[in-house]
């Protein structure tokens, strides 16, 4: 079940997870205070591998992850506002970042809920109103942000058919392994899902001379 | 006298471990090639569940070698009760929800069931092969192999190859960070020596369905283009090209095939009508773009090239089949007009 959360978890981070899926992690994130530590944990990693300004880290992400499993939250999280979280000497210890990834984390469900209600189909927001920031308790804040990307709907030309169509005449020229897991699929599912990969994926680099020329 | 026996063990020494290692190397690549083997050569049925994402069904497959012709079928016992039928070159897919037969026939100069792919060194330059452990699935004994992309134009696979007979109990694709897409484990599984052949008959009643067919054959030519890939990603090459008439097309439609020797990609290319060309040209280049599409873990991307529409597939990441169907490309005129 973790798994599967930080799976999803991760997902979202790499902008892969569908929209509906995106909206029910939300709300969980929302309700679900084991669930807010996970999303504490991957929002900076996210930040930072995607080497957005203002992340800062001690150490390389891997190390860092390494550090701090997934199930506990980093050492300090401060709030949107950049401000370091409360300094009073009353609460436990453990009080700090607990509260700390609890504000963060409903702050960032309900951003999200909000944005993808908000944001109309086509228009990717400039920024999401989410703002993690991991640092040192005496570090100055530096206001952080991370993108939460809106999917593009696109025309869909393909007709269901057709495309399944194409995918049996494909088979044919799979191996075997592949043959039977691509016809597997196709007589298990519904064929032709929309797709659901980010439009980040759609840029290529120049493979130049390691590209191999079609015969 | 002493230094030289010293000398002849050392080398004795060196050569027994360049053989073990060599010999460690082999013995994944050797047993991808026994499971190939067994599924293609050996008659077997079971039942196995099918995993992708959160959702599960339960398909049964019999498979059967006689004379090297080969006879399959793969039927949904839960969900939508599809049947799929191969006998021979000809796949018969049996879609009652969608009351639809498709038949699909494969030409017979084509790649055949039993034409195995090979683990050559092409496949080992973008995979990394390697024996996981042994583990027991199901009271068998199973060797767990790894196929590992090294780059993003291809998934992975986990396999839970069973020792005595070859065949993959367990099946994981894998995205390139090791993440499971689809999931294929066998609840049951036999290999009698001979099944017969009621059991090939399906279950569908197909009385007031339609019948579409796919005809390939080598005199159709698609259009007046000879179409082809300006660049792939690393490793792929052109195996096969071919003109087949499928169903809801006027024209037929040119089958390319790419693979780097485990993954494979299809282009079609297919002549647009008017009205879709007027659209096509109406929009704007990115609207041109019509999609990213997916069956299973198959993905599919589409677009306009010159009046024709271009959709690739294939069981790779989402950005391969993009890469491939963009580079496709008109690359000389037709050897001949279309004949009709």
């Amino acid at each position: 079940m973790n798994e599967d959360l930080d799976s999803q978890l991760s997902a979202m981070f790499d902008d892969e997870l569908p929209a509906s899926q995106c909206e029910l992690l939300a709300r969980r994130l929302a309700r679900d205070p084991e669930l807010k530590e996970r999303w504490a944990h991957y929002a900076p990693l996210g930040a930072a591998t995607r080497g957005e300004p203002g992340t800062r880290s001690r150490g390389t992400v891997a190390q860092r992850a390494g550090r701090a499993p997934p199930w506990k939250p980093p050492l300090v999280i401060t709030r949107a506002s950049g401000r370091p979280a409360a300094t009073g000497t009353t609460p436990p210890r453990w009080w700090k970042p607990v509260a700390g990834v609890a504000v963060a984390a409903s702050v960032a469900g309900l951003s999200i809920l909000w944005l993808r209600d908000q944001t109309p189909v086509g228009q990717v927001p400039l920024a999401a109103q989410t703002s993690v920031t991991v640092g040192t308790p005496t570090a100055p804040p530096e206001p952080d942000s991370y993108v939460v990307p809106v999917p593009v709907e696109r025309p869909i030309a393909v007709p269901v058919a057709e495309l399944a169509n194409y995918v049996v005449a494909h088979s044919e020229f799979s191996t075997p392994l592949s043959r039977r897991n691509i016809l597997s699929a196709l007589v298990a599912s519904e064929s032709g899902t929309p797709g659901e990969y980010d439009e980040s994926e759609d840029e290529f680099e120049d493979w130049g001379g390691d590209a191999i020329q079609a015969p | 006298m002493r230094y030289r026996l010293h000398s002849d063990r050392l080398v004795w020494v060196a050569l027994a471990l360049t053989i073990a290692a060599k010999a460690a190397a082999q013995e994944p690549r050797e047993w991808l090639e026994r499971m190939n083997e067994a599924l293609t050569t050996r008659n077997y049925d079971g039942v196995f569940q099918h995993w992708q994402g959160r959702r599960v069904e339960t398909l049964r497959i019999i498979h059967r070698v006689v004379d090297g012709k080969v006879t399959e079928r793969l039927v949904s016992l839960d969900g939508s009760g599809r049947e799929f039928i191969r006998t021979g070159t000809e796949l018969v897919c049996y879609l009652p929800d969608k009351k639809t037969v498709l038949v699909e026939r494969r030409p017979q100069e084509g790649p055949l069931l039993g034409n195995l792919p090979s683990f050559d060194q092409n496949t080992t330059e973008f995979y990394d092969i390697s024996e996981l452990r042994r583990e027991r699935l199901n009271r068998r004994a199973t060797r767990v192999i790894a196929v590992t992309p090294k780059d993003e134009f291809r998934y992975g696979y986990r396999l839970w190859i069973d020792e005595a007979t070859g065949m993959p109990l367990k099946t994981q694709l894998c995205d390139s960070r090791g993440r499971a897409i689809e999931t294929l484990v066998f609840a049951s599984l036999t290999l009698p020596s001979a099944i017969p052949d009621s059991m090939f008959e399906p279950e569908v009643s197909t009385e007031g369905f339609r019948w579409l067919r796919n005809e390939t054959g080598k005199d159709l030519i698609s259009t007046p283009m000879l179409w082809s890939a300006l660049k792939l990603p690393p490793g792929f090459r052109m195996s096969a090209r071919s003109s087949q008439m499928m169903p809801g097309s006027s024209d037929p439609v040119e089958h390319l095939v790419f693979t780097d020797g485990l993954a494979s990609v299809s282009v079609f290319v297919e002549r647009r009508s008017s009205e879709e060309k007027q659209d096509a040209q109406a929009s704007s280049p990115q609207q041109r773009v019509i999609g990213a599409l997916r069956v299973g873990a198959s993905s599919a991307f589409s677009t306009f090239v010159d009046g024709h529409k271009v959709t690739a597939v294939g069981e790779v990441p989402p950005r391969t089949v993009q890469f491939i169907a963009n580079s496709v490309k008109a690359e000389a005129p037709a050897i001949a007009p279309p004949r009709r």
